[in-house]
Formats: structure tokens, C-alpha cells, sequence
């Protein structure tokens, strides 16, 4: 009973030491970089960096991207558009707002607005304003008047300044209906069917790496095989202005379109452990690692002199615990690539890794507790 | 002499790749469709069916919840492809996340024959011991299961129940 008092307190003590370095970071000025670096860390990060160093990125079987960096007249994006319906995609989705009239070519942007109308399986973008004083605000393209142009919002969900994204919005409230995002339209129109419900959920995007074909604006005709039944999305790759930061690093809009639509229609959403399972979990891992380590320990008074030293050596405790650790991350790393399901067990590796403070900590609190008791008596 | 081991073992060591090389694709039998799957010809469209055998070049045509159930000709493998998209099914095959049923060469070969209508193959009424025992005391019992029979046989056999 005693023994497993020992190990249950260690473990506790292991959590406050890590909780005491968490609140530091967190409220001390110094470790400001610190404190946003973890703010913005997530577990699933690291499973991605192990996913793209594993061999090589599968290919995309559902989305082609049409690359139109360089394509600036709007004659000339109407014509793209009537040469990607004509290779029959099943569906089409824009990534440009062309905003506003070009008083210098008024002759390209009838051209472009009669060419929109005609399309029935293409889907445009439109962008919320998200500021406090415009908030609810929309900017469309300057056809979108016309109800026959299918529009949703490309915004998507991260944190108030950079910051990484992560997920989609499947609709979002806008003037107290609940408007679809571009990516649930598109999605919606591949599949023929309603993919997710209309709500105002958000749906971790999968960044497991994938390579998608990309098409150059100029040669689409050419590649009939990489559009036709393929989900299209045409957009810039190479605009620093639509350039985002996401797990898979710095990577155009487009493709964090793409990552969202596969996401939505292979149903391989990233379920997150809730805090309760974390917490639980990492206690369990922590406690087990406290138990390892105490009969690790008994190595320690060997008989053979050999084997005393080198299992007494700090060396050994380090690669035993590493190896732990590594067992750990395996078995979550599986569950994550199985099951899309991600436990964060940040705070239970620190833990173990401090577990040698917390037990010094432990003996040094009873010693104090029983000179105490001596002292009384 | 040691001219002619350097080409034996060059002869060694590169006739498993030129045997390789030359492999033929591999050939999968579809054992059961579910929802719109096509295959792509030359000349046109054409929708996967129970019993078709598919090259591993095939371009496949998977809409949203289709699924396709394969079996590996002379392998082990069944395959369940329930992921949408237009790609070599080869590639379909590939994806790490397909649900993918080891099971016994007798059984798939068994399997693919019945699919095929190969009446050569045929599938044990019994288990191996049983039949063995039954051959003995009965000496004139070659019973041949008839076709339904078969039928109800791999269903009850059937890992997916």
C-alpha cells in the first residue's frame, strides 16, 4: 500500500512540476515566444512531420487543381472556365473574388459574367469580413447579383492574429441564416449528396501528406484524364497573398482547399480525445512509467558489479525512458493513421520525463514531514 | 574461371528484376458492388459488375459511397475499396486506409472460381478431418455439393458475418 502511495504521489507531483513550467511560460513575459509557440502546437503536427518522412505522398484520386498565377484578363478566365466544363469535371470550384469592375476592359468582364451563367457545376468564392467594425460584411464577385451563380465562403476558422489553420467551417451564421462554405458546396456537388449537414460546424481538416496533380491554366485541354470526374479547383499556387500557414507548412489556398475538400468527402475528419480522456490517459501512462522506472531501479543492487554500474548509469535510465516514450507515441501514432483519432499527450511526456525531479521532490517532502514528527516526539 | 563467375553471379542477380520487369499485372475479381463504380475503356464507360476480373492498370470511376469488394487472383488478399475518385486501380488498392481481409489461397481460389463459374474448383463440404473420417467409413461417398449448396457454404464461410 505504501509502495503504491509512493507511485501515486510522484505522479502528482510530476503533473504540478510540469503545470508550474506550463504557468510560467504562460505568465512570465520572458517566455512570451515560448507561450505562443505552445499555444499554437498541437500533437497532430508531429504525427504529420512522422506521416511525410515515412515514404512517398500518395496522389490525390479526387482533386486536380488548375493553377491561374499568371492569368490576369478576365476574357481569359472565362475561357478557361468553358474549356474545364467542356472536359466534363464533376464539379468546379474558384478560388478568385473579382471584385468590382474593369472600367479598361468592360468588354472581358461581360464576356466573363455571361460565361458564368452557363456553368451549373462550377462554384464561386465569396469572402466574410471579419473585422469588428465590418463584421457580417460580404465581398462577392461583381456578377454575384444574379441568382443563378452558386457562391460559398472561403474564410476559414483560426486564431485571431497568424496562427495556423487547421480546419474548415462547414456554414457559418450570416445575417441569422446559416450560409454554406464554398467547401461544403463543391463537396456537395461531387457527391451528388448532401456530405455533412448545414451547421455551423467545424471539421479539423486531415494534413496527411498527399501530392495533387496541379494543371497549368495554359494546357488544360491537354490533360482531359486530370479533369474529367475529377473535383476541380482552380486557383493561384504561387500568390504570396494567398499563401497560408498549416500543418504541412506554407502551402497556396488552393491546396488548403483541396486538403479540406478530401478531408469532407473521405470522411477522414481528426477526431480530437476530449480533456477528460486526455487527462485520464496521461495520469494512467504517467502512473505505469512511475511503476517501470521504481523496479528499473532494482538493477541498481545487482550482485554482479557490471551489471550495477551500467544499469545505475544515467545513459541507460535516459534510453529506457526513451524507449518508453517511443512505445507511447507509436501506439497514439497508430490510433491517429487507423482511426483519425488524436490524443494529445504532451503534458503526460513532460511529466515522465521530470518523473526523476518528482521523486526526488517526494523523498525530500517526507524527509522534512518525519524530522518534523522526530522533532515533536 | 572468374570471368565466368562474375556472369553467373551478374545472371544471379538480374534475372529475379528482368522476371520482375516482365510480371504480368496483377488481377482482381470483383466479389461484390455497392453503389456507382465504372471502369474506363477506350471504348467508353461501363459499369463494374459482380464476377468482372479487373487488371491492376484499370481506370476506376469511384462516386461518393460507392464500394467495391476485390479478391487478388492466386493471392490472399480482399480488398475493400470505399474511398470516392478516378485513378489506376492499382492506386485504389494501394491506400493505406482500404480494409484489407487476409484470408486463406483455397478459400479465395475457391471464391474466384464460383464467381468465374469454374466448375473445376470446388469448394469442401467439410472441414479437412471430417471429410478424411467420412471417406473411410463410407467408402462410396464422393458427394458433390451442388451449386446452391456452394452458394450457402461461403456465406456461412464469409469473414465479413
Amino acid at each position: 500500500m505504501d509502495k503504491l502511495w509512493r507511485y501515486f504521489a510522484v505522479t502528482v507531483l510530476a503533473f504540478a512540476v510540469v503545470g508550474i513550467y506550463v504557468l510560467a511560460a504562460f505568465n512570465l513575459k520572458v517566455f512570451n515566444p515560448v507561450a505562443e509557440i505552445l499555444d499554437d502546437y498541437s500533437f497532430t503536427d508531429f504525427y504529420y512531420k512522422l506521416l511525410d518522412g515515412s515514404g512517398e505522398r500518395e496522389t490525390s484520386r479526387i482533386v486536380t487543381i488548375v493553377d491561374m498565377t499568371e492569368l490576369r484578363k478576365r476574357r481569359d478566365f472565362a475561357q478557361l472556365f468553358m474549356e474545364v466544363d467542356a472536359l466534363h469535371p464533376k464539379a468546379v470550384g474558384v478560388d478568385v473574388v473579382f471584385e468590382g469592375y474593369k472600367e479598361e476592359d468592360l468588354e472581358g468582364d461581360t464576356l466573363l459574367a455571361e460565361t458564368v451563367q452557363q456553368l451549373h457545376n462550377f462554384v464561386f468564392s465569396y469572402k466574410i469580413i471579419d473585422s469588428e467594425n465590418m463584421g457580417g460584411e460580404t465581398v462577392h464577385s461583381f456578377y454575384t447579383p444574379n441568382d443563378k451563380v452558386n457562391e460559398g465562403f472561403t474564410n476559414m476558422p483560426r486564431q485571431l492574429y497568424g496562427g495556423m489553420k487547421r480546419s474548415v467551417s462547414v456554414g457559418r451564421e450570416l445575417n441569422g441564416v446559416i450560409q454554406p462554405s464554398f467547401i461544403k458546396k463543391v463537396v456537395d456537388l461531387y457527391a451528388e449528396t448532401e456530405v455533412v449537414p448545414l451547421s455551423e460546424k467545424i471539421i479539423n481538416i486531415n494534413f496527411s501528406p498527399k501530392h495533387y496533380n496541379v494543371v497549368p491554366f495554359d494546357s488544360v485541354l491537354e490533360y482531359r484524364d486530370l479533369i474529367e470526374d475529377h473535383l476541380v479547383l482552380i486557383g493561384a499556387m504561387a500568390e504570396e497573398a494567398d499563401m497560408h500557414y498549416t500543418p504541412q507548412g506554407k502551402i497556396a489556398g488552393v491546396e488548403l482547399l483541396a486538403y479540406a475538400a478530401e478531408t469532407m468527402l473521405r470522411q477522414t475528419e481528426i477526431k480530437h480525445a476530449s480533456p477528460w480522456v486526455t487527462a485520464i490517459a496521461s495520469f494512467v501512462i504517467v502512473f505505469l512509467s512511475v511503476i517501470l522506472l521504481s523496479y528499473y531501479k532494482r538493477f541498481g543492487t545487482a550482485k554482479k558489479t557490471l551489471f550495477r554500474v551500467i544499469f545505475s548509469a544515467s545513459l541507460i535510465r535516459g534510453l529506457l525512458i526513451a524507449g518508453w516514450l517511443s512505445l507511447i507515441v507509436w501506439i497514439t501514432f497508430i490510433l491517429f493513421c487507423r482511426y483519425n483519432y488524436s490524443i494529445s499527450l504532451a503534458f503526460a511526456m513532460s511529466a515522465i520525463a521530470l518523473i526523476y525531479m518528482a521523486e526526488n521532490l517526494y523523498d525530500t517532502i517526507k524527509n522534512i514531514i518525519v524530522f518534523k514528527k522526530e522533532n515533536k516526539s | 574461371m572468374n570471368h565466368q563467375k562474375l556472369m553467373a553471379l551478374c545472371l544471379l542477380f538480374f534475372l529475379p528484376l528482368v522476371a520482375m520487369a516482365k510480371g504480368e499485372p496483377v488481377s482482381y475479381v470483383v466479389s461484390k458492388v455497392s453503389g456507382r463504380v465504372e471502369v474506363i475503356t477506350p471504348e467508353g464507360k461501363r459499369k463494374v459488375e459482380k464476377g468482372d476480373v479487373l487488371k491492376g492498370d484499370a481506370v476506376l470511376n469511384v462516386s461518393f459511397n460507392g464500394q467495391l469488394t476485390l479478391l487478388a487472383e492466386g493471392g490472399d488478399k480482399q480488398y475493400v475499396i470505399n474511398a470516392p475518385g478516378k485513378a489506376k486501380l492499382d492506386s485504389f488498392v494501394a491506400d493505406k486506409r482500404n480494409t484489407v481481409l487476409t484470408l486463406t489461397k483455397d478459400y479465395v481460389k475457391s471464391v474466384v472460381a464460383q464467381l468465374r463459374k469454374d466448375k473445376s474448383v470446388k469448394a469442401r463440404r467439410h472441414s479437412d478431418p471430417a471429410t478424411v473420417t467420412r471417406e473411410i467409413i463410407v467408402k462410396d461417398s464422393t458427394f458433390v455439393p451442388e451449386a446452391d449448396t456452394i452458394q450457402c457454404e461461403h456465406e456461412q464461410k464469409s469473414p465479413e458475418q
